[in-house]
């Protein structure tokens, strides 16, 4: 089970209520036995009022953590808080606040802030409130001392009267930090997948290149590291609405793409508001990609699993996961046990189930749930860790602020 | 798909100059029971519910067409639904008054838990957007995602009229 927080920050880092998960009732010789289990989770807002966005992300032994809420409830100011874990989740840093000036923040769930890490220098983006509901540039933060200071940094897309969203970073071995993100540059009609790069941890960035110059106008975009340091990037396309990936070898100069992750042929003019899970695990030399994708399809919409062992040229079967999923995330923690996370849409709220996988993806066992419906959890992530895979979301039950909440899985 | 230009434009000219107009749109608060509500108060007629938000841009560039279609076929009742937050009540107001919205039944979202609305709506429906729903006398009814085309409105409507 998930050990007390440090009496240091047992004020922010609190334990939640057991959650009863399974009632077994068995009639045997007429009487009657109740088996129960329980999962309990962690759960903070960091020292803030509410948690509205989030991004979790890990580098060697160190797990990061970078959340933005208000300060009070009557407070519309945007606060932003870091911190960090050195032992697997168990006891967190006291949270540091980036001591920068904040544009209004327009960063939501499924419009994260973003965070990346290499040793001690960490870079975070979001994308800011500019004069239009929902549209505003990105604008972000570095920090070179392990997020003890930060500094305000530049805008990778060099345009701040624009609008740039769905972002989302990550460091790659050489400790070069990369960038996506969702935009219009040309102002052609269409939202295209840009990219930067910078190699000096956030200060400048390089000249933004489209990837793909029409994709879907409003789903996140997730980033992948090989163990080879190459970068993979999952977006969903414009024509058809499916999940694309590409990739690059040569730390971003350039990019091809691979393949489509999951040939649903979904043809939609519309919103979605879903990406997709990616990650690697190696095995002998080999790297396995695993991949999480939703599709809208009419005939059998839901979120699905694939892997590759080609990296990523061909894709397994899609094999469904839950029963109205959606928002799902994908870890691996070694290359036979594979976790998958998502919300289950249920009358009450989003409730949390996850499910493992005991033979690389080949088959899953029963989903569990992790969360009752009416904790309106959303946007789960897994992200693995030396001591385990760990999940977080934020859930915000009836008339109480929204939190973080977390569970590690061995 | 417009432009951002014209995401931008649409925008400016709905804050700059219909501030009056968007004072007269009246929404109604979409709740836990709003949908039986919206059946009951349709009972045995036919009506279309149009969900869509502000940060849809597909929605935003339907809003002429659904005007169109009000202004051509006013035997459909078309009742409108924003799965915008209520804070932003005043934007929602002014999309509406600005395409010529205003005197349909205009409805937002107003709980903080969207899924429990979303799945009294439908239990199926993901949260994707434009989302159609088009009931005939009887109630029975189909739900469409993605933007339609002014043949797709009257094909439906066809059927759902008779």
């Amino acid at each position: 089970m998930f050990p007390m927080p440090s009496a240091d920050y047992r004020m922010l880092f609190s334990k939640s209520s057991t959650l009863t998960v399974a009632v077994v009732v068995m009639w045997l010789n007429c009487s009657i036995i109740f088996a129960a289990s329980t999962v309990s989770y962690s759960k903070s807002t960091l020292g803030l009022y509410d948690i509205s966005t989030f991004d979790v992300y890990v580098d060697g032994r160190i797990i990061h953590i970078i959340a933005g809420g208000k300060k009070t409830a009557n407070d519309q100011q945007f606060s932003i808080r870091y911190t960090r874990s050195e032992d697997g989740g168990r006891h967190w840093k006291n949270p540091v606040t980036l001591d920068i000036q904040l544009s209004e923040v327009n960063a939501s769930r499924g419009n994260d802030i973003q965070l990346a890490t290499k040793d001690k220098r960490l870079v975070a983006l979001w994308q800011s409130q500019g004069e239009l509901p929902g549209m505003g540039p990105l604008a972000g933060a570095y920090s070179l001392d392990n997020g003890r200071t930060w500094q305000q940094s530049l805008n990778p897309a060099g345009d701040n009267d624009g609008s740039q969203a769905y972002i989302d970073l990550i460091a790659d071995l050489r400790g070069n930090f990369h960038v996506v993100w969702l935009e219009d540059p040309d102002e052609n009609g269409y939202q295209s997948l840009r990219y930067a790069r910078s190699i000096d941890s956030g200060q400048q960035w390089s000249q933004p290149v489209t990837l793909d110059d029409s994709t879907c106008s409003c789903c996140p975009n997730t980033f992948a590291l090989s163990p080879k340091n190459e970068l993979s990037v999952l977006y969903r396309d414009m024509t058809p609405r499916d999940m694309s990936l590409l990739q690059s070898s040569d730390s971003g100069l350039t990019w091809r793409r691979i393949n489509t992750v999951g040939n649903f042929d979904w043809n939609f003019k519309g919103c979605p508001h879903v990406g997709g899970g990616l990650g690697y695990i190696e095995n002998d030399d080999v790297a396995q990609l695993h991949s999480v994708v939703w599709t809208g399809v009419e005939e059998k919409p839901g979120l699905y699993y694939l892997s590759s062992s080609n990296n990523g040229q061909t894709w397994s079967i899609p094999a469904r996961l839950g029963e109205t999923a959606i928002h799902g995330d994908i870890a691996a923690l070694d290359s036979r046990k594979v976790f998958a996370i998502w919300n289950e849409m249920e009358a009450e709220g989003l409730s949390v189930f996850y499910a493992v996988s005991e033979d690389g993806g080949a088959s899953w066992l029963k989903p569990k749930r992790l969360t009752e419906a009416g904790n309106a959890a959303t946007h789960p992530k897994l992200v693995s860790t030396r001591q385990g895979v760990l999940a977080m979301w934020t859930e915000k039950p009836s008339k109480q602020p929204s939190r973080l909440a977390w569970q590690i899985f061995k | 798909m417009f432009t951002k230009i014209f995401i931008i434009y649409f925008f400016v000219l709905l804050f700059i100059s219909i501030p009056a107009q968007a004072e007269k749109v009246q929404l109604k608060h979409f709740v836990p029971g709003s949908y039986q509500q919206l059946l009951e108060k349709n009972a045995d007629k036919p009506f279309m519910l149009a969900i869509w938000s502000t940060t849809c841009s597909s929605c935003m560039e339907k809003m002429a067409l659904l005007n169109e279609l009000k202004e051509s076929r006013p035997e459909i009742n078309i009742v409108m639904l924003s799965t915008d937050d209520v804070s932003v009540s005043d934007q929602i107001q002014t999309v509406l008054a600005k395409n010529e919205l205003a005197a349909l039944d205009n409805w937002v979202f107003a709980d903080e838990n969207a899924q429990r609305l979303r799945h009294e709506i439908d239990p199926k429906w993901y949260g994707e957007l434009p989302r159609t729903y088009f009931l005939n006398k009887n109630h029975e009814r189909q739900g469409i995602s993605g933007a339609l085309s002014q043949e797709d409105y009257e094909t439906i409507l066809k059927v759902i009229l008779n």
